[in-house]
């Protein structure tokens, strides 16, 4: 299929929506994120994951300009993030969705017409009508999910080329959620629309996006393509010799996590050369990977903490 | 008929819907839109307060008018007021409480206006997270405060404007008419405050206060307290400089005081107003006793003993002390042709302040995480 419209759109290959460097945001003594280095290939629908508190939102927040970082520095398509162009060219559902209460919809659409010269009305009206909702009724009578919509039209009536939602579905149904999930990725595949979501639903984001980022502790733990990643990794099943410490058997492969139950070991690990033929290996799907790195920290971070820390109240899960 | 067969035309290729109907654009529309209630509702309060003040200041020069007291108050009753006593002080028993009510809803009104209206109309924003909504959009967090503090000031000029002219010409007509001390003279509070070009100074003030206020403290409650209590310090800072370019004037007599009695009060005479002869209607600075090496004795008020030869009562020690130097008197006063000076130094200031106020918030909001 021909996407004319794709290739304007698209930027150049292998130019970049969002790159950060060194970047760090702190509230008052904590930070909320640190070291953050990133790189966002345009056209591209990144995963953003973490727990709750990682610094998913601040990143976000960070990159739409709403905050200032404390070190470092983020830019949005080789600028910073408030220039007229970054504005024009980003958008931004926050968590929360602030919306005017006391507009009626098609209040709120205007909005994004009379604020964005690219504005699409079209698309926005059809969000907002596939929906069910009147264009006149008060933007505060609404439930959370209709609201939901609303921001929805409201973030791709923009047309932006580089579109951040920070939580986007948790509120809507799961019909819409299909619905909506389905409008975004025909919008980004028309127009190349770089795209980074972030989500706790996991099996959400598998077959949706072609990249991932995993924040934990204010860090970048894991960011990469999703192929380079399912083909990077293994999940092994086998038997677990000794107590303590990784299998002598997979000494030479980078672990990401291991877990006991019983006498088998379970291990997700990076392969470097031949795994030991007594353990069964199979490929990991997106969710296996990113629990795994979820569930770990940081290398570097684990020193810091010091092993104690790490197994105790979780004995049957063991880092290298 | 020619409808019958027409085929569904295809969507035009422009998206945007048509740009005749949108009188307003961008941010301006925006902010007009969000402030639209609170707006009409203090537009409405507006053209109540001026129908309000139309109709009983009519009923009153009417009365006026009807009954030939034009040179008759409670203030300045001349000779030939003489017959219409009872008819002056019936007017102030029929409307004084009115009045008095008027002119503090005409005094409280901008304060008001700034912390009910301008505080939580930007610390709404942040409180409710819309300003992110703003701030994500294509338009500049400058473009967008300049809308969102535009729009209220231009309207907040205009029914403050027309507020201010019905408001001068009541004062006008109540000015010394009733037992509300306020409104005796031009120059005693509630005529100066609720009168002329400073009273859309101040409106304008108040908001640009309210707007400066809501976006450093970014709650509604909090903004409201605080900028209650700022506008009226900054109130005051405004009044305290109303005569800052009209020099105080000065009228002199010649005066002997008298030599201190030693027995005490034999010879006093009636206690009588200085003779300086200020203009009527002026605000006195002040009074006192001039000494001929020009030393300045001020006096309590203006009301001196003087005993029966001519000669003026010592009230203090001080004068007692320079008694035999002293050789005039003087009034210092600010004539009412300094009412109009007074009003639009008001302004000054107060448009100084709303200009500065204003940079700062662009400053601010450009800052602002």
């Amino acid at each position: 299929m021909n996407r004319p419209a794709q290739e304007q759109h698209r930027p150049a290959e292998d130019s970049t929506a969002l790159e950060t460097v060194g970047l760090g945001l702190r509230y008052r003594r904590r930070w909320a994120l640190r070291d953050c280095e990133l790189r966002l290939p345009a056209g591209r629908i990144c995963a953003l994951v973490g727990p709750n508190g990682a610094g998913k939102s601040t990143l976000m927040a960070l990159a739409a300009g709403l905050l200032t970082p404390t070190e470092g520095a983020v830019t949005v398509f080789g600028t910073g993030p408030r220039t007229a162009s970054s504005l024009r060219r980003t958008a931004y559902l926050r968590q929360d969705k602030p919306l005017y209460p006391r507009f009626t919809v098609a209040e709120t659409l205007r909005t994004g017409l009379e604020l964005n010269p690219g504005w699409d009305q079209e698309i926005a009206e059809r969000i907002v009508r596939l929906g069910g909702l009147p264009l006149n009724a008060k933007v505060g009578t609404l439930s959370a999910g209709q609201r939901t919509r609303v921001a929805f039209a409201l973030v791709l009536g923009k047309r932006p080329d580089l579109l951040m939602l920070d939580e986007p579905l948790a509120d809507v149904d799961p019909v819409a959620r299909q619905e909506l999930t389905g409008i975004l990725m025909a919008e980004a595949a028309e127009h190349g629309t770089t795209i980074l979501i972030s989500s706790h639903v996991l099996a959400e984001l598998d077959g949706v996006c072609d990249h991932v980022t995993v924040l934990r502790d204010g860090r970048i733990r894991l960011s990469g393509d999703v192929e380079e990643l399912l083909d990077g990794h293994r999940l092994v099943v086998g038997a677990d010799g000794e107590g303590g410490g990784a299998p002598e058997a997979l000494a030479r492969h980078e672990i990401v996590e291991l877990r006991r139950t019983g006498r088998q070991a379970t291990a997700l690990l990076k392969p470097s050369g031949e795994i030991d033929p007594r353990w069964d290996v199979t490929r990991p799907n997106l969710e296996d990977i990113l629990i795994a790195y979820l569930r770990t920290p940081a290398p570097q971070d684990r020193t810091l903490v010091g092993s104690d820390a790490l197994t105790a109240g979780r004995e049957e899960v063991t880092a290298r | 008929m020619t409808t019958a067969y027409v085929p569904e035309l295809p969507a035009p290729p422009g998206r945007r819907p048509a740009p005749g109907r949108r009188l307003l654009r961008g941010a301006t529309w925006l902010s007009l839109r969000q402030d639209r209630t609170t707006l009409l509702m203090a537009g409405a309060a507006v053209v109540l307060l001026c129908g309000w003040m139309l109709f009983l200041g009519g009923r009153i020069q009417d009365f006026v008018t009807s009954e030939h007291i034009q040179g008759c108050n409670l203030l300045d009753f001349p000779p030939q007021c003489e017959g219409s006593t009872d008819k002056v002080t019936a007017l102030n028993e029929h409307w004084s409480v009115a009045v008095r009510v008027t002119g503090w809803l005409l005094v409280v009104l901008p304060v008001a206006f700034g912390a009910f209206f301008a505080a939580p109309m930007l610390a709404r924003e942040f409180e409710t997270g819309t300003y992110t909504l703003a701030w994500t959009q294509s338009v500049s967090r400058r473009r967008w405060l300049a809308a969102r503090l535009g729009v209220p000031l231009l309207i907040t000029s205009v029914g403050s404007s027309l507020l201010a002219a019905v408001a001068t010409w009541w004062t006008r007509v109540v000015e010394g008419r009733f037992d509300v001390p306020g409104y005796y003279h031009w120059f005693t509070w509630m005529s100066r405050m609720a009168s002329g070009p400073s009273f859309v100074g101040f409106c304008l003030l108040s908001v640009a206060l309210g707007a400066a206020v809501g976006l450093v403290v970014r709650r509604v409650v909090a903004s409201i307290v605080v900028t209650a209590v700022l506008t009226l310090a900054l109130r005051f800072a405004v009044d305290a400089g109303r005569y800052a370019f009209a020099p105080v004037q000065e009228v002199f007599a010649h005066v002997t005081m008298a030599a201190p009695v030693p027995g005490g009060g034999t010879g006093m005479g009636p206690t009588e107003h200085l003779p300086t002869n200020g203009p009527l209607d002026s605000d006195v600075v002040a009074n006192g006793l001039l000494t001929g090496d020009g030393l300045r004795i001020p006096l309590q008020n203006d009301w001196l003993g003087r005993l029966t030869d001519g000669t003026w009562k010592c009230p203090t020690p001080e004068c007692l002390a320079h008694r035999e130097t002293i050789t005039q008197m003087y009034t210092s006063y600010h004539p009412r042709a300094d009412e109009w000076v007074m009003h639009w130094t008001q302004t000054g200031l107060s448009l100084t302040a709303t200009t500065a106020l204003v940079g700062f918030c662009l400053l601010r909001v450009h800052r602002a995480r």
